[in-house]
């Protein structure tokens, strides 16, 4: 008894080291800054990496198109929203955001407020999710835009088959086509893809 | 020698507290929403508990407050219910040694598969009931990527096409069509146009023919509660009769189907676990016969079936797809059944895209 008792002393001794030696830190709450540019995703969800990346490279892209450079004279555009077509509910107007602050600090172009574009959709009985392509080109016209940006986010997800394992590995693919319509002729003046895939495991078994 | 003793009892008697039933608010919460009291139901599930029945109590209080038409209460809950359930895919090892000793209720609830994808369902509803095609859009898809892991399970025509109208209220017709195939496939006994998904007519009193839809559509989610009593259900509007609402999954039936396929998986559980038991009766019993008949009692006694389900689910999904009367502000929904016909004005406005208006109602208490 007195043996047993001993080997239970030394095993909470030991225990109480321990955690003093590493300071609980396991059981303090912390709060760390994270540098976005070099920041790594969490799992394969779409997060902030992506639509900085996404929102990034479409704005760069847009900018060095060069229907833009029209001798000083910029051209103005309307952002007409990119389709959700993921199975998460993604801010896709943060997209359009992060594309739109980039062509204007390139100085490649002017947008339309989009308080003004909602306020006309809303006096035509509209939301900007419910607008047929013909009533985007029209609304972009009486907005005075001479170009209308719209676009699409796709989601394709792999996963691995069923089977006797320990974890679970899956693959995620993203695809953003970005279009820029000429509203004058209707017809599509640009467009660019860019594609973000990511894979991750999870295990099976926890505690 | 007589404290270990002691420490079992103490043990056995938390184990069997834990697996009785802590759900006293939601047994109030289903009383209440039964007896047509659906914000006493909502109010007694104000505070939703942490743990293995969390995503039930979710999925309970977001159908709670679906009926009420707190869509986005309901929302809520079900994007929780929803998150809580992925997560519940890695397999807890604690868990499921209690589950081991005691039964199946000491695992988290995470409902049956076609429990699962009708979550995706409801959410899809929500979305669709506030105009929000896109989020619907979203939902549709989750419910065709789980529809599509079924391993064996039955397929559900009602989720299927829901999935293809919401695709279809999104702009993505091509994507829709595969889905009202799918439903079509499923449910043969009620033609439907595969393209658009407009029922055929049934009888002479029944549906327009879809080539007669000319102007704009009324797509009515009819819910019917079993308790109701309700059979099917007819829209009216200006005392003109504008079509029968086409039932697309009797939702205990499906469960049953599902129920059926785990059987042997849950029965092969019951058996490894029952021997467990008497394998620790047994060693019990070697030490202290008495004591072992205690701990053996105990032990089965505790030994009852995993029943719990999504109990607010309504027993029939339906849906009427009629053409709209012009300038549409409310219609009647007669309910049909055992108890006789009942009637309820449905009122606007309604959720619209393009010609299409979308509108939800449950033959409720």
């Amino acid at each position: 008894m007195s043996r047993q008792s001993a080997c239970w002393k030394g095993f909470l001794a030991l225990l109480a080291i321990a955690m003093l030696g590493s300071g609980c830190r396991a059981f303090r709450a912390s709060v760390r800054e994270v540098d976005v540019a070099t920041a790594k995703p969490m799992d394969t969800g779409y997060d902030y990496s992506d639509l900085r990346w996404l929102g990034n490279s479409v704005g760069n892209d847009v900018s060095s198109w060069k229907t833009l450079d029209q001798g000083g004279r910029k051209p103005i555009l309307v952002v007409m929203g990119i389709q959700n077509r993921t199975t998460r509910h993604i801010d896709t107007k943060a997209i359009t955001d992060t594309i739109r602050t980039v062509v204007i600090n390139n100085g490649k172009a002017d947008f339309v407020n989009e308080s003004q574009r909602d306020t006309l959709l809303k006096e035509q009985g509209y939301q900007l999710a419910n607008c047929t392509p013909e009533t985007r080109v029209a609304i972009g016209r009486q907005l005075g835009a001479r170009y209308m940006l719209t676009g699409s986010l796709v989601e394709l997800k792999k996963e691995e088959p069923r089977q006797v394992r320990v974890s679970k590995a899956e693959e995620v693919f993203y695809q953003l086509t970005v279009e820029i319509t000429d509203l004058q002729t209707g017809l599509i003046a640009w467009t660019a893809q860019k594609e973000r895939a990511r894979g991750a495991s999870k295990p099976v078994i926890g505690w | 020698m007589i404290r270990r003793p002691s420490l079992c009892l103490v043990g056995f008697a938390a184990l069997w507290i834990g697996a009785g039933c802590a759900t006293v608010p939601l047994d109030s919460a289903l009383r209440h929403f039964h007896d047509g009291e659906l914000e006493a139901a909502d109010a007694a599930l104000n505070t939703l508990p942490e743990g293995r029945d969390a995503v039930r109590h979710l999925m309970e209080r977001g159908m709670i407050r679906h009926v009420r038409r707190d869509y986005d209460g309901s929302a809520a809950d079900l994007a929780r219910a929803i998150r809580l359930e992925e997560e519940l895919e890695t397999h807890s090892v604690s868990k499921a040694g209690a589950s081991m000793l005691v039964n199946d209720s000491m695992l988290s609830f995470r409902g049956l598969p076609c429990e699962r994808t009708l979550l995706h369902s409801f959410q899809a509803r929500n979305y669709l009931a506030r105009g929000q095609w896109e989020g619907a859009g979203v939902e549709a898809r989750n419910i065709i990527r789980l529809q599509e892991k079924l391993d064996g399970f039955a397929d559900d025509a009602y989720s299927r096409y829901l999935a293809g109208l919401c695709l279809s209220l999104a702009g993505d017709e091509s994507a829709a069509a595969f889905q009202y195939q799918i439903a079509a496939s499923l449910l043969p006994e009620t033609p439907m146009d595969p393209a658009t998904g407009r029922f055929s007519p049934a009888t002479p009193a029944g549906n327009a023919d879809p080539s007669r839809f000319t102007g704009s559509e009324l797509v009515c989610l009819v819910d019917l509660s079993g308790s109701a009593g309700a059979a099917g259900a007819d829209l009216y509007a200006g005392g003109r009769h504008l079509g029968s609402a086409r039932i697309l999954t009797d939702t205990e039936t499906l469960r049953a189907l599902h129920r059926e396929k785990m059987a042997s998986r849950r029965m092969a559980k019951a058996v490894a676990r029952i021997a467990v038991k008497e394998s620790i009766a047994a060693v019990v019993a070697a030490h202290n016969e008495d004591l072992g008949d205690m701990v053996r009692f105990l032990l089965f006694a505790v030994e009852t079936p995993d029943e719990r389900t999504w109990r607010t689910l309504p027993r029939s999904l339906a849906v009427a797809r009629v053409q709209c009367p012009p300038g549409l502000d409310s219609f009647d929904v007669v309910f049909t059944g055992w108890h006789g016909d009942r009637r309820i004005t449905v009122k606007g406005p309604f959720a619209r895209q393009g010609g299409i208006f979308v509108a939800l109602c449950r033959d409720y208490p």
